[in-house]
């Protein structure tokens, strides 16, 4: 009988050839030189017979096995698989462990079967959020691109990361006979300066006399700035046109209370 | 005051851009941007034709509202109900 369990053995005991095979060699920790040379000690002529609950050590890989009666297991996970604070253990396919590195702080761990364990660290990480308001009234009666006196100014943490701006504000106009367009530009200089466009909304404004009806504009975008120098994003507006005989105005009277935000996400 | 009533009515066909509603000579320097080469008024001119500008606003207001009013009596004299008024003047 395989793996006889436990005997106490007393003065005068007779010690059978089977009392060894079942109580000391089924019930002890074999060592082999590797799995190869496990799997051809048993079976064979003059050899045990594999039996369920016999345990192994293999040297080449220094695991330890069990055997379930059907097939030897991995009886320990060695601590040594892992490297680092956070790293996990998953599976790469059937019966095969692989350790998962630790991702960096505030990542998630996302399935990917293209991934070389099947998962992989990911997901979007808010660096940071800048913004700013203008309560006060701005007016133009020109068709040059104008800053209208709001920006937000952000400076990346990362080179990698997405810079998302988004903004709001009201604008109208003294008659319909143009497009008010308002447009997001940014670059590395504060204040009048006109950057590069990063997106641009048109309005048109309400045509009756004295409606002057704010309408609400609002968008957002994404831009790779690649750098960690300040930018400024800046809401800037223009007529679409030349026809100098209307005024738009952004905020008028200062009716809302105009944003502009930049968040960075990595 | 909002001077920018005298520059959009009396300066609009030149180009200029203004921050703000200035209250004096500074916040209306710190604010307008004139791009025309030439026109700038000073503050003091525009102050000077504000009182005008207002009245010309306001005398536009109640021509519009004479004009409204006229055509409010004219169509409630050809039989339309207040109700038929509403709907014609809050219509969607």
């Amino acid at each position: 009988m395989a793996g006889a369990g436990s005997k106490l053995f007393t003065a005068g005991s007779v010690l059978t050839a089977d009392q060894v095979n079942t109580y000391l060699m089924d019930q002890t920790i074999m060592k082999f030189s590797s799995t190869s040379a496990r799997d051809a000690a048993f079976g064979g002529a003059g050899e045990a017979t594999l039996s369920e609950g016999m345990f192994a050590y293999t040297s080449d890989t220094d695991t330890l096995w069990f055997y379930t009666g059907s097939t030897w297991e991995v009886a320990t996970i060695k601590p040594s698989i892992v490297d680092a604070k956070g790293d996990l253990l998953v599976g790469t396919a059937a019966d095969t462990l692989a350790r998962q590195a630790v991702g960096t702080n505030g990542q998630v761990l996302m399935a990917d079967s293209g991934a070389t364990n099947g998962v992989k660290w990911a997901g979007r990480t808010l660096l940071q959020i800048q913004g700013a308001t203008k309560s006060t009234e701005f007016s133009n009666n020109t068709s040059n691109l104008v800053y209208t006196g709001l920006q937000v100014a952000i400076t990346p943490l990362s080179t990698a990361s997405t810079i998302y701006v988004s903004f709001h504000n009201t604008v109208n106009g003294t008659d319909g006979g143009g497009q008010i367009l308002t447009r997001i530009v940014y670059g590395t200089e504060s204040g009048n300066t006109v950057g590069t466009e990063l997106m641009s909304m048109t309005v048109l404004p309400e045509p009756a006399v004295d409606a002057r009806m704010p309408m609400h504009v609002a968008g957002q975008q994404s831009v790779a700035l690649n750098s960690t120098s300040t930018h400024y994003f800046k809401v800037c507006t223009r007529h679409d046109d030349r026809d100098l005989t209307d005024t738009y105005y952004f905020n008028q009277y200062g009716r809302s209370l105009c944003s502009v935000w930049a968040m960075e996400v990595l | 005051m909002r001077i920018v009533e005298v520059l959009a009515r009396r300066y609009k066909n030149y180009e200029w851009s203004l921050d703000g509603t200035p209250l004096s000579e500074d916040e209306y320097e710190a604010g307008i941007i004139w791009y025309s080469k030439t026109g700038k008024p000073t503050w003091s001119e525009l102050v000077a034709q504000y009182d005008d500008v207002m009245a010309e606003i306001e005398s536009e207001k109640t021509a519009v509202q004479a004009a409204k009013q006229t055509a409010y009596e004219k169509l409630k004299a050809i039989g339309l109900t207040e109700d038929e008024l509403k709907a014609l003047i809050w219509r969607k």
